[in-house]
């Protein structure tokens, strides 16, 4: 056995990166593996030509200063320091015209309250009053999620009586909500748009959740990342090294190995085993679960409880002209069949013809590719499990990757085909090596008793291993926007609490 | 505290007390465990490795080999692009080797679980003249998937591809062409064989039976011999524009001295970059002076020490030394190699590296050369 940690952690994507940065800054001795040659997680950065590929390219953040756990304000307790650029507009949707027939719906909405309530009632008359409702309930809903979030025990009173709208909510779906709230069905309709970067659709997604995702989006606006997150790995890599942790890269975790239902080591597909106090897997809590070598048996019922979420499939475009040249001046494209999310859910079982979440990180940032150049991201999202002949699977990609450029073209009169230099894909399989549960990138799906709420109600009933625990970019375990960062926090205050008593 | 809505007063206050509760509940069912249909795809299409057993070996010139390579069990391999490679690893007496080969053979083949892959003699370079020399039939390669940095694209590139090979690119040349006679590429090919003698032409008869599919040419410019059927001298402007009366994209794999020519010649044709690729090639490099330098090497807290030139990359100095590096594209865009210097100067050639990774010393040790003595960091 090799010396003992204060805490091993599994992966050294951002998550893990962060909470071993947390850990050594208190001095607390910390191993972090990775089976990649790299840190960084799914934070790419690739090269093409003469463009680079990196995911900050469509990461969002919120740009709240009072908010203590944003990234930027976590950042800042280690001494590192990180740009954003703000988004400039909340999200221009458009419904997708097969046929280009001239039939889409286009709708474009700001950020700030009271600008978004006057701009839906320009394009849905009557429906302020049932908008400025929908923000209260919202202001609300984070309030209460904020309380629940950090006390030990729920006082149901206390809740009752200073949320009162809120404990009525309580589970009930998004569409449920609004109905009852009487939004009309065409402002739900766009209100619902940021449905695809949740992942569930309306009659899904726990009403408590979007709203407060979309109150804080819309209140405090979005902003991106100016420096790579690939690079900003490296500086909290840097920290960790400088604080005498140890980082091992090509060690692939095989087990975590408890003994009397306590995780105490880790085990490396080479054979080695490490032992730490803690260990905190970079993972979704089900992939998590399923590296440890005994499991109790209400950890396997949770881990089949579970239904996959959302999988992306990924086009980088690398573009030989500017965005003016081309004709691209939003920031954010949601391309949607219909406005309708349940059905376009349950349209998307397939991998093929999907919505699409576009963004154009050059409109508001111009250095992410040389002068006259400009890059275009899309990403398709689809809950598919569709198998594909291993052999057709090249043929598939290019297929599914025509399909959705015709379809931007057709829907908006862009034809990007005309401008790829570079392009780079990935594609379900390829998140599916990357530490996801089956190529979700979105986690476990919300839904029912899977949601933001619930799953907060009950998350101190639901660590089936002692000293185990979970820090990942998946949504909906926590109730903050910067989801990855705030977990990092979270446990790693709990870790640092714990150590102390 | 917030004020009371009326219209939800149909919505029952009491049931958020229940939801705990009905979540451990809920969290309780016997379900069966769900197969990862998509990881399981992903293992099969875009495997970590691949153990590669020698099934034949073809000596097709004195200088290129085609290994026949099949997968353990025969099952069938991962797909991939005409002009992919496989970055494959062979241990040599104490050390292991990784290097690039070029697939002959196309996706149909993998998909009946056999890869081919050519091998040219290089006396200089210790892995390939092994496996050329050495190796035999029955023999095993540890292997990556193919990896694809050069071939076409459906939504990038032109229907209409005009293809300028030499000797070095003339394997993902054929393997291109190939994968348009197996119906899974669709477009027009032209490839152009750039040769200096018709005796150095290699693997002509299988080109020309290529020919005969319609959609695929091969035209042989010999420099510096006349030969009836065969074209003498070099490609200029006004002969590549003979054959772009529609859109093309314009693809070059050959060696870097043809490179610098064929760059004027595209110059000339004020083509927009999107419209010219190139095969990635190894940079050319020669420092003033050859040099030899102590090279020392931490891995796991552990030091060891190595001779290092200012002629070789630090890949090859590893490798020669038997430090195992991880390593793939060997022209520093692949990342695998990455590596802390801690001390000593170095030379990068194309050097990309974003700037946390100049801050922090992290350097691609298959494109970089000592200039000094050296100690880098394995993690």
């Amino acid at each position: 056995m090799q010396n003992k940690y204060d805490a091993i952690i599994v992966g050294a994507g951002l998550g893990g990166l962060l909470t071993g940065a947390l850990l050594s800054k208190e001095n607390k001795k910390v191993l972090i593996v990775d089976s990649h040659n790299d840190v960084g997680g799914t934070s790419i950065d690739t090269r093409l030509g003469r463009f680079n590929f990196n995911t900050n390219l469509d990461a969002l953040f919120l740009s709240n200063p009072e908010n203590e756990v944003t990234l930027k304000n976590i950042l800042k307790l280690l001494g590192l320091e990180i740009e954003f650029k703000k988004i400039p507009k909340a999200f221009r949707v458009i419904t997708i015209d097969e046929n280009n027939e001239g039939l889409h719906v286009k709708v474009e909405l700001p950020f700030g309250v009271a600008d978004f309530i006057n701009k839906m009632e320009e394009y849905v008359p009557g429906s302020q009053k049932s908008m400025i409702a929908f923000f209260n309930i919202a202001k609300e809903c984070k309030e209460a999620l904020t309380y629940i979030a950090n006390t030990n025990e729920v006082n149901y009173e206390f809740l009752e009586n200073s949320y009162p709208n809120f404990v009525r909510i309580s589970n009930h779906s998004l569409s449920k909500v609004l109905d009852e709230l009487r939004v009309p069905l065409k402002c739900q309709e766009i209100l619902n748009t940021y449905w695809t970067l949740l992942g569930s659709p309306e009659t899904q997604i726990g009403f408590v959740h979007y709203a407060t995702f979309l109150f804080d989006a819309i209140n405090y606006e979005l902003e991106v990342p100016e420096e790579s997150l690939y690079d900003l790995s490296l500086k909290l890599t840097n920290y960790i090294l400088k604080h005498k942790g140890v980082i091992k890269l090509n060690s692939k975790v095989k087990k975590i190995i408890t003994e009397n239902g306590k995780a105490v080591r880790i085990k490396l597909s080479n054979g080695a085993e490490y032992g730490g106090k803690k260990i905190i897997t970079n993972l979704s809590p089900v992939a998590t679960y399923k590296l440890v070598d005994e499991l109790p048996k209400k950890a396997v019922r949770y881990i089949n409880n579970h239904e996959t979420g959302a999988k992306l499939f990924t086009i980088y475009l690398g573009l030989n002209r500017s965005i003016e040249e081309i004709g691209l001046d939003s920031y954010f494209y949601f391309l949607y069949h219909t406005l309708d999310s349940e059905n376009e859910f349950v349209e998307m079982q397939s991998l093929s013809n999907n919505d699409m979440i576009c963004y154009t990180p050059s409109v508001i940032n111009p250095d992410v590719s040389p002068k006259g150049t400009s890059i275009f991201v899309i990403n398709s999202i689809s809950y598919t499990n569709e198998i594909i002949n291993p052999g057709d699977y090249i043929t598939a990609v290019d297929k599914i990757t025509n399909n959705l450029l015709n379809t931007f073209t057709n829907t908006t009169g862009i034809n990007l085909k005309e401008y790829i230099e570079e392009i780079k894909v990935i594609t379900p399989v390829d998140y599916a090596l990357e530490g996801t549960v089956n190529g979700s990138y979105y986690g476990e799906r919300l839904s029912d008793l899977d949601n933001l709420l619930p799953r907060l109600l009950n998350k101190d009933h639901e660590d089936y291993i002692e000293n185990l625990y979970s820090v990942n970019g998946f949504l909906g375990d926590l109730y903050e926007f910067d989801n990855t960062y705030y977990k990092a926090k979270v446990i790693a205050d709990k870790v640092l609490r714990e150590d102390s008593e | 505290m917030a004020k009371e809505i009326e219209e939800l007063s149909n919505l029952n206050k009491d049931s958020i007390k229940n939801l705990r509760m009905q979540r451990e509940e809920y969290l309780s069912q016997d379900k069966e465990e769900k197969e990862e249909l998509i990881k399981n795809l992903a293992k099969q299409v875009i495997p970590n490795q691949i153990i590669l057993i020698i099934k034949n070996i073809r000596e097709v010139a004195p200088n290129l080999k085609i290994f026949t390579l099949e997968s353990r069990n025969q099952s069938s391999l991962a797909p991939f692009r005409g002009g992919s490679y496989l970055t494959i690893t062979v241990k040599i007496e104490n050390g292991y080797y990784t290097r690039n080969f070029f697939l002959y053979s196309t996706s149909k083949d993998a998909n009946k679980g056999v890869y081919e892959i050519g091998v040219f003699d290089n006396p200089e370079d210790k892995m390939s003249h092994y496996i050329f020399d050495e190796m035999k039939i029955g023999d095993i390669f540890i292997s990556s998937h193919p990896i694809n940095h050069f071939g076409y694209n459906m939504v990038r590139d032109e229907n209409n591809v005009l293809l300028i090979a030499d000797n070095n690119g003339i394997l993902p040349a054929i393997s291109m062409a190939k994968a348009i006679d197996d119906g899974i590429d669709t477009y027009d090919l032209t490839i152009f064989y750039l040769a200096h003698k018709y005796d150095e032409i290699l693997l002509e008869r299988e080109l020309n039976d290529l020919t005969t599919n319609e959609h695929i040419n091969v035209n042989y410019i010999l420099s510096a011999e006349q030969k009836p059927g065969y074209l003498n001298g070099f490609i200029d402007t006004n002969y590549l524009r003979s054959f772009m009366s529609r859109p093309s994209s314009i693809f070059i794999a050959a060696e870097e001295k043809q490179l610098k020519y064929f760059n004027n010649v595209l110059e000339e044709l004020k083509l927009p970059r999107k419209y010219i690729r190139y095969m990635p090639v190894l940079p050319e490099y020669q420092s003033a002076q050859d040099l030899k330098f102590v090279m020392t090497v931490v891995i796991n807290n552990e030091k060891f020490t190595a001779d290092c030139y200012s002629n070789k990359t630090i890949v090859t100095s590893l490798e020669e030394a038997g430090i195992y590096i991880p390593s793939s594209c060997h022209d520093g865009t692949c990342g695998l190699c990455k590596t802390e210097l801690l001390k000593g100067e170095v030379k990068i050639i194309k050097d990309h590296r974003t700037k946390a990774q100049k801050e922090y010393n992290i350097i691609h040790p298959c494109i970089t050369y000592p200039m000094s003595d050296i100690t880098i960091i394995i993690r």
